[in-house]
């Protein structure tokens, strides 16, 4: 073996030493446990079914063919709270599966160099969950609403460059929906008032693609960097909606438009210092201020763009059981919201504990088992609404009518408390000397 | 066998086969393997797509055919990989029997286009109990995840050609081998239902008068709220397969279970003038697939050809339109659907196919207030697979399986019925009140890949 052979191969093994096990669909809480584990700090960190959402390009580590198959359950605590008011709970369970699957390609030579995963997410009690509310200014927390309970497609190709760097391209796959709508009522068409309804619609479900793109590279046989890009990720509803009956026309438009991710990039560093160790520790830039609300209108204020960061360790104990624990600090987006919307969230801090339990060495068959406790504890949100940035709701009175829901003020925050389970089968023969 | 006799056995195949290919149940099918066969496979050692025909066969690749010629044992079935597209484009026509004007039709019949891929592996071999496969196979059309076009029931439009097909299909199995001669097996066929509650509050009325009629009304304008949840819905899927004679003689059982897209929700107006609230109630069903029950036959009289034989019963007499019947039920009724699928292997690189299915249409407007139209058809289908060999070093082999095939729809005529209206005035109104024909031709192909190993 050459000695940059040597090299990589010991790096690679370094790197995998505790097996790597994680989906990567792109939905918050979608993640592998160990992922979770990490606090998404993974963009350097090879070899992972995560990677084809967070960095496709570490998917060209990828040694064998695997398959993750993962669920969680969480518990959301919100609150939101007008001055003078009592609290509002917010809260409720969210919980979802998970399924992903990574494979080298087979073939002539130039085709094994690439690596192919494909990744989804289901929420537990929805495949697919909208909510518009009929006033734009009723509060809704922004990180937490459909975002939390999203069906998530994401797949990529990755391709093994030099030896030492890897390259990735992969697609978040999100529905949009057209929908022109005509109903209209007949009278005497049938025996009940509504059977005289006639409803003429056309409904088409169609794709939408995100890209994502991203590189890793193993500098050193202890160190590692990682680069990625992801593009923005929304699905929308639109189309006339017509309802006529007798002389009125109800003529309006569907418009909505659910902002699930912004543009991010993210830098990583992954370092290898002990066999038994592992840290990363990514920076994200995500770019909240392209940020449109469900109504499809641009908040006032604008939202700012933000910078993550995100901290990762392993250590593994036994041969067959690795700890993890991870740390990321989320700074809000949101400017105080002094006009009408009312869009909640705080500064949020993630810690996560996890651990995992590799069955090969116990001879109990190709299988890993992973688990997390994650936590999102976010600081209090204040707002004093500004009268002079307010609308009218009622332009026909005199003087300025205030009908805003968060009028005079509010103050909303709450805590995630979040758990998961990741069973990840190996399938075929290790090309690279890791699991 | 150097790539140009093969390359001639590829053209020649072509070159020999007419315009065919085949359908499942009453769409169209996964692959061109078991649409060149008319969908006569569920006996068939069918690899990947056995997890939607019978998951039993998942488990039962003793018989010797094109790719595999193991008998049955201990070893562990080959994993496979499916690539695939498809295409079909109606050429149909439903014209007034006086004058041959043509019907105007509420939605056009639609082509269909999508890709499937699927992938079977044995599960059962990494902890070793080889025989337990596991299947996978998803339908993806290449426009839209699903389409839905809904039009009350008397409108004209056709009844399974407008969206049927337009839609995500997604069918998992699992096979077990629990004898060398016997393999069970089940699965899950998964859709979805929707909930859709509409809301809206007024935010502007204009009074206006329409410019022709010189009628006022008033023009609203409206704040719109949605709340859409979609929850997945599945139906079973279970089989059985006895191979008594080892590789000669295949029996299989297959049941379906009903499955459906079930929509609803209600829209609600609030504030509007002169009428308080506007709202309606909805309901629909689409893609609605009965109760269906597959008795099949495979057999092996001579070395290189396998024949098969399907009889599908399907129980249309609980089928639902996309409106749920509000014109009245009664329409739909039970169908027994025959298949015949023949395939011979020439040399051990081409096998040539050919099938034939005779669908009976479950529908019928019996001259009464729906304009719904399908018919009784004739499908006949032809095609081939080509071995491309084994990759260097990989242990994979390629197969290239290509499909054409053609459904004739009989014609069909519809008289009304002016007994079967409530009203006179639903009668005199109903767009289908003039005599009509309809009729036509679906012509379609398919093409796959697949990676065997």
């Amino acid at each position: 073996m050459s000695k940059r052979g040597a090299v990589t191969t010991t790096a690679i093994a370094l790197s995998l030493l505790a097996s790597p096990v994680a989906a990567g669909s792109g939905a918050l809480f979608g993640e592998a446990s160990r992922t979770a584990s990490f606090a998404d700090a993974v963009t350097a960190r090879p070899g992972e079914l995560s990677a084809i959402y967070f960095n496709p390009g570490a998917l060209a580590d990828l040694p064998r063919a695997m398959v993750t198959l993962s669920g969680h359950v969480g518990g959301l605590q919100l609150f939101f709270q007008r001055n003078g008011e009592s609290e509002q709970d917010m809260s409720r369970l969210v919980g979802g599966w998970g399924v992903a699957a990574g494979t080298p390609l087979f073939g002539p030579w130039w085709l094994r160099a690439f690596r192919f995963g494909l990744a989804l997410h289901v929420p537990a009690q929805h495949a697919l969950k909208l909510r518009a509310p009929t006033r734009p200014d009723e509060p809704s927390f922004l990180m937490y609403g459909d975002r939390a309970e999203r069906t998530a497609l994401a797949a990529c190709l990755s391709v093994r460059l030099f030896d030492r760097i890897g390259v990735g391209a992969g697609v978040s796959l999100t529905p949009t929906l057209n929908t022109p709508t005509l109903v209209s009522y007949q009278p005497g068409r049938g025996a009940s008032a509504e059977d005289n309804v006639v409803v003429d619609l056309e409904r088409e479900l169609q794709i939408e693609a995100s890209a994502t793109f991203g590189v890793r590279a193993q500098v050193h046989e202890r160190l590692a960097l990682g680069f990625a890009y992801r593009q923005h990720v929304t699905t929308s509803a639109e189309g006339p909606n017509d309802v006529q009956a007798g002389s009125l026309l109800v003529d309006d438009r569907i418009d909505f438009y659910d902002f699930l991710e912004p543009d991010e990039m993210a830098l990583g560093v992954a370092a290898f210092p002990h066999r038994d160790w592992s840290l990363s520790l990514d920076l994200v830039r995500s770019r909240w201020s392209q940020y449109r609300t469900i109504h499809n209108v641009t908040p006032r204020p604008g939202l700012s763009d933000v910078h993550n960061l995100r901290f990762g360790a392993e250590h593994r104990l036994l041969p067959s059981l690795a700890l993890r624990f991870g740390y990321a600090f989320e700074p809000s987006p949101l400017p105080e919201q002094v006009a009408d919307n009312n869009l909640l969230d705080g500064d949020r801090h993630v810690i996560a504990v996890g651990s995992g339990l590799d069955l090969r060495p116990l001879g109990w068959g190709p299988l890993r088992l992973d688990g997390h406790l994650r936590a999102h504890v976010m600081h209090s949100q204040q707002a004093d609404k500004d009268v002079a940035q307010l609308s009218d709701a009622d332009p026909e009175q005199a003087g300025t009518q205030i009908g805003n829901l968060g009028y005079p003020g509010f103050s909303a925050g709450g805590y995630v408390l979040e758990g998961g389970l990741t069973l990840t089968v190996f399938l075929g023969k290790s090309r690279a000397g890791g699991p | 066998m150097s790539n140009l006799p093969r390359c001639a056995i590829l053209v020649l195949t072509l070159g020999v086969a007419a315009p065919a290919w085949a359908t499942t149940g009453d769409s169209l099918g996964f692959s061109p393997s078991d649409m060149a066969l008319a969908g006569a496979v569920s006996a068939r050692n069918s690899g990947v797509v056995a997890t939607y025909y019978n998951p039993a066969a998942l488990s039962a690749d003793g018989v010797a055919t094109f790719l595999d010629e193991d008998g049955p044992g201990a070893e562990a079935d080959p994993s496979q990989l499916l690539l695939g597209f498809m295409y079909a484009r109606p050429s149909l026509y439903a014209q007034r029997l006086a004058g041959g004007a043509t019907v105007p039709l509420a939605a056009e019949a639609s082509d269909t286009h999508g890709l499937t891929v699927g992938t079977r592996f044995d599960i059962g071999a990494m902890f070793g109990q080889p025989g337990i496969n596991l299947g996978a196979l998803i339908y993806l059309p290449t426009r839209d995840i699903f389409r839905w076009s809904i039009h009350p029931d008397d409108k004209v439009q056709w009844l399974f050609l407008t969206d049927r097909t337009q839609h995500i299909g997604i069918h998992f199995g699992l096979g077990w081998r629990i004898l060398p001669w016997l393999s069970v097996g089940a699965g899950l066929r998964v859709l979805f239902d929707t909930e859709t509650l509409t809301s809206g509050r007024v935010t502007q009325v204009e009074s206006v008068v329409d410019p022709d009629t010189g009628q006022s009304g008033f023009d609203v304008r409206t704040q719109l709220g949605e709340d859409v949840a979609v929850y997945g819905s599945v139906a079973p899927n279970v089989g059985l397969l006895v191979t008594p004679l080892e590789d000669r003689l295949r029996i299989g059982l297959t049941y379906r279970g009903k499955l459906f897209v079930d929509d609803w929700g209600w829209t609600r107006i609030q504030g509007v003038p002169a009428a308080g609230d506007l709202g309606y109630v909805h309901r629909f069903a689409h893609y609605f697939e009965p109760h269906t029950v597959v008795a099949s036959v495979a057999a092996r009289p001579i070395e290189p050809l396998w024949l098969s034989v399907d009889v599908s019963y399907a129980r249309w007499s609980d089928g639902l339109t996309t409106n749920h019947d509000t014109l009245g039920s009664g329409r739909f009724g039970d169908t027994f659907t025959p298949a015949l699928g023949a395939s011979l292997a020439l040399r051990d690189e081409v096998q040539l196919r050919a099938g034939y299915r005779y669908q009976p249409s479950p529908f019928d407007n019996f001259g009464g207030p729906t304009n719904l139209l399908d018919a009784d058809r004739h499908v006949a289908s032809l095609g081939a697979g080509v071995d491309l060999g084994t990759a260097e070093d990989a242990e994979v082999s390629f197969t290239l399986d290509w499909a054409l095939r053609a459904a004739f729809l009989i014609e069909r005529e519809e008289h009304k019925d002016p007994r079967r209206f409530d009203t006179d005035l639903n009668y005199l109104r109903n767009p289908g009140r003039a005599p009509y024909r309809f009729g036509g031709v679906v012509p379609g192909a398919s093409v796959s890949v697949q990676a065997s190993w």
